[in-house]
């Protein structure tokens, strides 16, 4: 082929590579001036072309966000700064969804049917001033994913709070049953639950995986039931490496799939209960300290199939159960290391006999009498 | 051989085994008949042959333990309990002048040994203690003694500002102790304490401490010239500074350090602080590190919701590189002029600041 007859190739190929290809990159803020910019988030998401990349200044963005297709969303430095913020805008949040059980959420950044990956990093979603209160039964929500895929790392959620429904991210499967990880993040300030994972629908339509994720309770009271991660049915969930500081009445709730490596302190009631995930390494220390509930547990475990083992359980406090087996569990549970303790088993199913490393407890097995074993 | 001669033959080596190298073994409480058995343990261990092991019956022991030869103490379990308590007596504990200006006022103290003293498996308790300042509350003691703890359950080591669970002093036999997989809880001092002017290598590992009372050292190196350490895989909730590093040579790595206003407070060039988590700094002036030395590596740790991430003491600079800050006002915070290392910052509103510097 001659050079010529070869360029004309190459040119032939070149254009019919659409122009949809390209990458369409736009900023927010005026830190990135050789970037179309402009001075709010949802602006930029709005704009056409739709934007697969958009990148935001440090600042702060007083705007509920809402996103329908894929592209990624990131907050970029600027000199030693780093942080942008999306704040609540004046007036407060007002209900920009309803989730699939009913119910009306308040969502700060809402992402809804995207037929690709939403990807968020590096970001601050701060709930401070939502007036999202009284007895109206509406969610407030950092980031919420409804029937979409993507990943959030580097994230900051805090403050979603005020009517005791504040959670800082929540995953919703649906039929395009999404993937979602929300990894690296820290999410704090919330009241009601940290990560909430669910599908209204008897099948998961919904993978989650939560990882290296870091969860505090920072109300200076004690709040009933505010739990860290909540695993609802219709959701499958790989949960692994978080850090839960204390100051929870629940750690991690989850009906389906695995909880390992976790570490969680200071858990009031409960710091995992599995309803049929498997529960492997995870470190919990001092749980049950606020609660001299008889019913309180580091570990509870409703089913005699998933793995509860290499665990280790330090201190259970002022109730004093390692493990509450809710007379269901038995041999599935096994190579766990206990110390201290009131009780190290409780609720042990009949007929079973467990082995764990058990050191400094008060009894080995406890009684089968609190939740009336048969 | 004929069977006689082979068997005259085995009999006389037999009668060679020095009858010293037969394990002895009590038992203190009565939960193992078969073997000797004491109602104290330092009925135990003050008998005659001395012990290798003593294997302590669930049950509380108000007595003060001491412990001058080798020997392994060990809490066993009996039908269904598995709980051996030391608690402090009523005539109170005897004293220790430590010979640096500290009285310590010890639980269970194991003094001047060659060869391996080994704890495991029990509650030292010091609820109901009545020590005074300036004595120190102490609830295990290793002075110039080399041996294990491990799951043990230190607690309440408190009452006059001094308490600590575990205290830790090198000597001429250049001992080297493990602490590891236990739980030092409610001291109001210090968890572990270690002032050592003579030799000491010492592993600190898998260890749980927390404390309620908010002025507090998890783990607090406080002197120790010739103090060998190696800090790895602890989980310290609460306290005011997580791990006080003030003497020594060695790594402290892999620790996770919760809701403490300062987690590591590095003040020595010699020790390396690596791979640590610390979460939830506390508000005001909360620092994840304290970097006050130009030479030792501080890397690749996380420090994730503090005021400030590390704090540079305008000495620190490209040792302290590799480290993943979020959300922090300040990453960097007293940062001098020169060259800083690479870091990762994630939601810093501050950026980094010289803070005076």
């Amino acid at each position: 082929m001659s050079r010529i007859k070869t360029l004309l190739f190459v040119l032939a190929l070149a254009a019919q590579v659409p122009l949809a290809s390209a990458t369409v990159t736009y900023a927010v803020g005026t830190c990135e001036s050789k970037l179309p910019s402009f001075t709010t988030i949802q602006s930029a998401l709005d704009a056409t072309p739709s934007p697969n990349v958009v990148k935001v200044c440090p600042g702060t963005y007083p705007e509920q966000i809402k996103i329908t297709f894929p592209t990624t969303l990131e907050g970029i430095s600027d000199g030693n700064l780093t942080g942008a913020t999306i704040a609540v805008p004046s007036g407060g949040l007002v209900v920009n969804f309803t989730d699939d059980y009913g119910q009306s959420v308040a969502a700060q950044i809402l992402v809804q049917n995207a037929s690709g990956e939403v990807n968020l990093s590096n970001l601050t979603v701060d709930g401070t001033g939502n007036n999202v209160t009284g007895s109206a039964y509406i969610w407030v929500v950092g980031v919420y994913y409804a029937n979409s895929s993507g990943t959030m790392n580097h994230l900051t959620t805090q403050n979603q709070n005020g009517n005791g429904l504040g959670v800082g991210v929540r995953m919703e499967g649906g039929s395009a049953n999404p993937s979602v990880t929300l990894e690296d993040s820290n999410l704090q300030g919330f009241d009601d639950i940290g990560i909430r994972s669910e599908t209204n629908s008897p099948s998961s339509e919904l993978t989650a995986t939560i990882k290296g994720n870091y969860l505090t309770a920072t109300f200076p009271g004690f709040i009933a039931n505010l739990a860290a991660i909540a695993i609802e049915p219709g959701a499958t969930a790989s949960v692994t490496g978080n850090l839960i500081a204390p100051g929870f009445t629940y750690g991690i709730n989850i009906v389906d799939g695995t909880v390992s490596k976790n570490t969680a302190a200071g858990v009031g009631f409960r710091a995992i209960s599995s309803f049929g995930a498997s529960v492997t390494s995870n470190t919990i220390y001092n749980s049950g300290a606020v609660y001299a509930d008889p019913a309180a547990a580091a570990i509870w475990v409703r089913s005699s199939v998933a793995p509860v083992t290499g665990n280790i359980i330090t201190q259970s406090g002022n109730a004093g159960n390692a493990i509450d087996f809710d007379c269901t569990a038995g041999n599935n549970v096994h190579s766990n290391t206990i110390l201290g303790a009131a009780n190290a088993l409780l609720n042990v199913s009949t007929g079973t006999d467990p082995t764990n490393t058990i050191y400094s407890v008060g009894t080995l097995r406890g009684s089968q009498t609190l939740d009336e074993c048969p | 051989m004929s069977r006689i001669k082979s068997l005259l033959f085995v009999l006389a080596l037999a009668t060679q085994v020095p009858l010293a190298s037969a394990t002895v073994t009590y038992q203190v409480g009565g939960c193992l008949p078969k073997l000797t058995s004491f109602t104290t343990i330092m009925g135990a261990v003050g008998a005659t042959p001395r012990p290798n092991v003593v294997k302590i019956c669930p049950g509380n022991y108000p007595e003060q333990v001491v412990i001058g030869f080798p020997v392994t103490l060990e809490g066993v379990s009996s039908g269904n309990s598995d709980q051996v308590v030391i608690t402090v007596p009523a005539n109170g504990l005897g004293l220790f002048n430590d010979g640096l200006g500290d009285f310590l006022d010890v639980q269970v103290g194991v003094f001047q040994t060659q060869g391996e003293v080994n704890i495991t498996n029990l509650t030292v308790d010091g609820t109901g203690n009545t020590v005074a300042s300036p004595n120190f509350m102490v609830g295990v003691l290793y002075f110039n003694a080399t041996g294990t703890v491990n799951h043990l359950n230190i607690v309440n080591q408190n009452g006059n500002g001094l308490g600590a669970a575990v205290w830790l002093m090198g000597g001429n036999f250049n001992p080297s102790v493990t602490v590891e997989d236990s739980n030092l809880q409610n001291f109001d001092n210090s968890g572990l304490i270690v002032k050592t002017d003579p030799e000491l290598t010492m592993t600190i590992k898998g260890n749980d401490l927390s404390s309620t009372y908010g002025n507090t050292y998890g783990i607090n190196l406080a002197f120790g010239i010739q103090l060998t350490t190696s800090i790895t895989d602890n989980l310290i909730t609460a306290g005011y500074e997580g791990i006080l590093i003030d003497a020594g040579s060695g790594s402290v790595s892999g620790n996770k350090i919760v809701n403490t206003p300062v987690g590591i407070d590095l003040e020595t060039d010699t020790v390396s602080v690596k791979s640590n988590t610390i979460y939830n700094t506390l508000g005001g002036y909360g620092i994840g590190i304290i970097a006050d030395s130009s030479i030792a590596p501080v890397t690749d740790n996380t420090v994730a919701q503090s005021p400030i991430g590390i704090y540079l003491d305008c000495v620190a600079g490209t040792n302290v590189h590799s480290n993943t800050i979020l959300d922090a006002v300040y990453a960097l915070y007293g940062v001098p002029s020169g060259a800083l290392g690479a870091n990762t910052y994630y939601n810093v509103t501050g950026g980094i600041n010289g803070g005076g510097c």
